[in-house]
């Protein structure tokens, strides 16, 4: 019962409510039945709109539920490369921070666009649907979903951000002795001259 | 084999491609104007008659037929001849709830305000590109600030797009599984849209170049400075040490 509270939009009659997620569709009757189903081919109370078509035209054809796998997959390899970085011996690896910084770059890219396909898909939708005042069908948009979207946009942004600011801190701190190391040795030839002057003198 | 060992740069290659476009500055000026006149045209979709073309979205009812545009929306009744145009805010409610709804609807999810953003940038865009003609002495500043305003141009039309193709085709599936109405994505308007932003891009992968070749020159001068000032420590090395013989 808990998959029927993370709708991405819910269509509303004065019989039953139908929650339709990414893959799965329930219905709650008026008598509190609750059914879940992955698709439904039809519904008592919801006569105007066909649930087939909902599913077939507008979640495959617009909303893309394939792309949630794949933010999942991208993010998945990513957490990874994370944990395989943090073995000892493994994390002193250079090209593996510079894929996991990648990885991280593309998972938030492929987020961002699986919110914004989600939000702006199904808030159209909705609003095309409107609010029962033609045909009895209110829909409204599942805010939960929305949040939960745009808030793991949030973290995995901030662990990017993060990963790139621990990047340049360290390649900084690498320069930098570099440069020191190579003023130790450029102090070498001034000690020489003066010596071979002191010669000179003497 | 120095010289054939020499790295592979994505700016090298930009500037490689620069030195062979003829008269670029002409080129580039004309790719401006170009995504600057399908902007307005995508702009000025719906606000007239004549231009229901370049339209978002047609929506049919029973009794009329609505075309929405980014700022404008038409509405036609199906027993008469003559359409009436509107802007997208100044709709009355009471005249037709499906002109309303649409126009709404293009309001709240279209979000035209992102393509008035855009249009103020490739005016910019333009503002700077005639200045370089009029103030020539600064012209490596005003290639810099084109180069900014038409790659955000390009970013923002492109998102602008995306979230007009994604909420209009949204939209129009809604209409159509509801039984209220029959809609249509207009592809002219994004056909414009798209071609607008590749011609910005274009834009700035030119000036791109000519950043490029500005500071290879100036690179170039550096090298030279850093040489004579070389000698010139020479010399005073040179100096130093006969003003040390003589005065022993």
């Amino acid at each position: 019962s808990t998959t029927s509270k993370f709708q991405l939009f819910s269509l509303a009659t004065n019989v039953a409510q139908i929650n339709v997620g990414y893959f799965n569709m329930c219905v709650l009757s008026a008598n509190a039945t609750l059914i879940c189903k992955p698709q439904f081919t039809g519904c008592p109370g919801l006569t105007s709109i066909s649930l087939t078509d909902v599913r077939s035209k507008f979640l495959i054809n617009e909303v893309h539920p394939w792309m949630i796998v794949f933010s999942f997959c991208v993010c998945g390899v990513s957490f990874l490369m994370g944990v395989v970085s943090s073995l000892p011996l493994i994390g002193r690896l250079e090209f593996l921070r510079n894929i996991r910084i990648s990885l991280s770059f593309f998972s938030f890219f492929s987020i961002l666009v699986t919110a914004l396909f989600a939000h702006v898909a199904v808030s159209s939708f909705v609003m095309a649907v409107g609010n029962g005042t033609q045909n009895r069908v209110t829909a409204s948009l599942g805010k939960k979903a929305m949040i939960f979207l745009w808030c793991s946009m949030g973290l995995v942004t901030l662990t990017g951000i993060t990963d790139s600011i621990i990047l340049l801190v360290t390649s900084r701190t690498k320069k930098i002795r570099k440069t020191i190391l190579e003023k130790s040795k450029v102090l070498t030839p001034s000690s020489s001259f003066s010596s071979k002057s002191s010669t000179t003198k003497y | 084999m120095e010289r054939g060992t020499s790295k592979f740069s994505w700016i090298g290659l930009v500037a490689r491609i620069y030195n062979y476009i003829p008269h670029p500055s002409i080129f580039s000026n004309a790719i401006l104007g170009i995504a600057w006149l399908f902007l307005i045209f995508l702009c000025c979709s719906c606000l007239t008659k004549s231009s229901i073309f370049a339209r978002l979205l047609r929506v049919k009812n029973e009794t009329t037929t609505v075309d929405v545009g980014f700022f404008g929306v038409c509405d036609q009744a199906i027993n008469s001849t003559s359409r009436v145009c509107h802007e997208l805010r100044n709709w009355d409610q009471t005249t037709g709830g499906l002109a309303y709804e649409t126009s709404r609807f293009a309001w709240l999810q279209v979000h035209p305000v992102l393509l008035a953003i855009v249009v103020v940038f490739s005016t910019l865009s333009i503002v700077l590109t005639i200045l370089k003609y009029l103030a020539p002495a600064y012209i490596r500043q005003w290639s810099i600030s084109c180069l900014t305003t038409s790659t955000a141009a390009c970013l923002l039309l492109a998102l602008q797009m995306a979230l007009a193709h994604i909420s209009a085709n949204s939209y129009a599936v809604g209409m159509n599984l509801t039984g209220k109405a029959t809609a249509k994505f207009g592809v002219a308007a994004a056909v414009f849209g798209w071609i607008s932003s590749g011609f910005f891009l274009l834009f700035s992968l030119i000036h791109l170049g000519l950043w490029t070749i500005e500071r290879n020159k100036q690179k170039l001068f550096e090298e030279t400075s850093l040489s004579f000032s070389f000698i010139t420590t020479k010399l005073r090395l040179i100096e130093t040490q006969y003003f040390i013989c003589k005065d022993y």
